[in-house]
C-alpha cells in the first residue's frame, strides 16, 4: 500500500476530482445502495493501487475499469443461487423495473432503457460508456479489455440491435411522431 | 441520420444521472478510506455518524499499530504480515467463472430452467437450450441429479474463460454405460455461461441407448414426443435419434432403470 505523501496526495486529488463520475457510473448501473458501495470499492482499490496510477488523460478510463469489475463481481455474487432468483425477470429481459426506471422521466425514456436492457450485456456497457459517459472508443477498449476495432463493431452493432429492440416494442410510430 | 442514430440519441437522452454537480455531496471524507485501509467507506448518512467512525477507524488502527509493535518486540524476527494485495483482473475473472458455472449447474440441478436461462450467454440461449435443460430437469425429477465433483478454469483468453467442471451423471442409463464420469465445459464471459458437449466419455452411447429402447418398446410415444422429426428444425438438439427435450424427458426418464437393466440384459427384444 502507498504511504508517502506523494501517494496520499495523488489519492486525494484522484479522489475529489473522479468521484463523481464514478458514483454516476455506478448509478447508471446499479441501484442507489449498491452503487455507494460499489462507488466505496473503487476507490478503496484505487487507494490500494495508487502504485499503479496512469497518467493523467487514463486515470479515469483506469476508475471505470476498476468500476466496471466491481458492479461484475458485485452483481454476480448477487447471482448466488436464491439471491439471483429474484433478479431473474431483470436478467432474463422481462420488463421488471431496472434502477434507471426509478428516474425515467418520459414513456419514451422508458421504452428505450427497456429495449437496452433486452440487449446482451457486453452491447449495453458499451452503448452507456459511448451514450452515457461519453467516453470515445480508445478509452472503453481500455475499459473493456478489448481492441479499438471490436468496440467499434459492437457498437455498430449494438446501436442496430437497440434500434431493432426499440422498434419490436413498438417505437417505430413514436420516433416517426405519430404515436 | 439512420434509425440507428436517432434510436441511440433517444437512449442518451434518457440517461438516469445526466448530471454531476449533485453528486459531489454525497462524497464522504476521503480520510475514512484513507486511514482505514481496508474498511470499506459507509454511505454518507450524516456528518456525525461519519466522524464517529472516524474517530473509531483511527482508535482501533492506534491500537493495531502498538500491538503489532509490541509483538515485533518481543519477536523480532517474526515477519510482518503484509495487507492483503488486490486480486488482478484475471483473478477476478478466473474466480467469477468458476462461481457462475457452480451456479449454473447449482441451478439445473434444482430444475430451475429460468435461472438456467437468465446466467446462460446468447450463444446458449435458444430454444433447443432451454429444452436440452428441461430434458435435464426431466432426469432430475426422477431422483437423477447431476453431482458437481468440482470446477476449474482451463484457460483464459482476454475477459473470457474456459471452466471444466468434473461431474458425475446420476442417468441410471449413463451409469450403466460406464460414461456417468464426464467434463463439463463451460464457456464463461460478460458474467455469462455458454455450455458446451460433455468430454471424457460418449455421451452419444447414452441417448442411443434411450433411443433404441423407446422405439422398440414406446414405438407410439416415441414418435410423438422423443424423434426428432416431432420437432421444427433447430428448436430441439438431437442426438443418435433422441430429441433432448423436457417432454421427452417425461417418458424416457421414468423408464431409465429399465433401460439400464436391458442393456445389463444385453439388449433383448423382450421388455425387461
Amino acid at each position: 500500500m502507498k504511504l508517502d505523501r506523494g501517494g496520499e496526495a495523488a489519492f486525494r486529488r484522484l479522489y475529489e476530482l473522479h468521484y463523481a463520475e464514478v458514483l454516476a457510473y455506478c448509478l447508471r448501473r446499479t441501484d442507489r445502495s449498491d452503487a455507494h458501495d460499489a462507488t466505496s470499492e473503487v476507490f478503496l482499490i484505487a487507494w490500494r493501487k495508487i502504485d499503479e496510477l496512469p497518467e493523467a488523460e487514463k486515470v479515469r478510463s483506469w476508475l471505470f475499469g476498476i468500476a466496471y469489475r466491481v458492479l461484475g463481481h458485485q452483481w454476480r455474487s448477487r447471482a448466488r443461487y436464491g439471491r439471483l432468483k429474484r433478479k431473474v425477470a431483470v436478467t432474463s429481459n422481462s420488463a421488471a423495473p431496472g434502477p434507471e426506471t426509478v428516474v425515467v422521466r418520459r414513456a419514451e425514456d422508458r421504452r428505450v432503457l427497456d429495449a437496452v436492457r433486452r440487449l446482451r450485456p457486453s452491447d449495453q456497457e458499451i452503448l452507456r460508456l459511448a451514450g452515457w459517459e461519453e467516453i470515445p472508443h480508445a478509452e472503453i477498449a481500455e475499459i473493456l479489455g478489448i481492441s479499438v476495432a471490436a468496440v467499434d463493431q459492437r457498437f455498430h452493432r449494438a446501436k442496430r440491435r437497440l434500434a431493432r429492440e426499440y422498434d419490436t416494442a413498438g417505437g417505430t410510430n413514436e420516433r416517426g411522431g405519430a404515436e | 441520420m439512420t434509425d440507428a442514430d436517432v434510436v441511440f440519441a433517444k437512449f442518451v437522452d434518457a440517461n438516469p444521472v445526466p448530471d454531476l454537480p449533485d453528486l459531489e455531496a454525497l462524497r464522504p471524507d476521503v480520510t475514512t478510506i484513507i486511514s482505514g485501509g481496508a474498511t470499506r467507506i459507509d454511505k454518507p448518512r450524516s456528518a456525525a455518524p461519519t466522524l464517529r467512525r472516524g474517530a473509531w477507524a483511527a482508535a482501533a488502527a492506534l491500537l493495531l499499530v502498538l500491538a503489532v509493535g509490541g509483538l515485533l518486540l518481543v519477536w523480532p524476527d517474526q515477519p510482518v504480515s503484509q495487507p492483503a494485495q488486490p486480486q488482478s483482473p484475471e483473478e477476478v475473472l478466473r474466480q467469477n467463472a468458476v462461481s457462475t458455472a457452480e451456479d449454473w449447474l447449482s441451478a439445473l440441478n434444482a430444475g430451475d430452467i429460468d435461472l438456467v436461462m437468465a446466467l446462460s450467454g446468447p450463444e446458449a440461449s435458444s430454444e433447443a437450450d432451454r429444452r436440452v435443460h428441461e430434458w435435464q430437469a426431466g432426469l432430475l425429477a426422477q431422483g437423477m441429479p447431476i453431482e458437481v465433483r468440482g470446477c476449474v478454469v482451463a484457460s483464459v483468453a482476454g475477459t473470457a474463460a474456459r471452466v471444466e467442471c468434473e461431474v458425475r451423471l446420476g442417468d441410471l442409463v449413463a451409469i450403466e454405460l460406464g460414461v456417468a464420469d464426464l467434463v463439463a465445459p463451460f464457456d464463461y464471459s460478460d458474467g455469462l455461461i455458454t455450455w458446451r458437449p460433455y468430454t471424457g466419455g460418449n455421451i452419444g452411447d447414452v441417448n442411443d441407448a434411450y433411443a433404441g429402447y423407446l422405439r422398440r418398446f414406446h414405438a407410439a410415444e416415441y414418435e410423438t414426443l422423443c424423434s426428432p422429426s416431432a420437432y421444427s428444425p433447430g428448436t430441439a438438439i438431437q442426438d443418435r435419434g433422441l430429441a433432448l427435450t423436457g417432454e421427452c424427458a417425461q417418458l424416457a426418464a421414468p423408464l431409465a432403470a429399465d433401460i439400464a437393466q436391458w442393456i445389463r440384459d444385453g439388449r433383448p427384444e423382450e421388455q425387461p
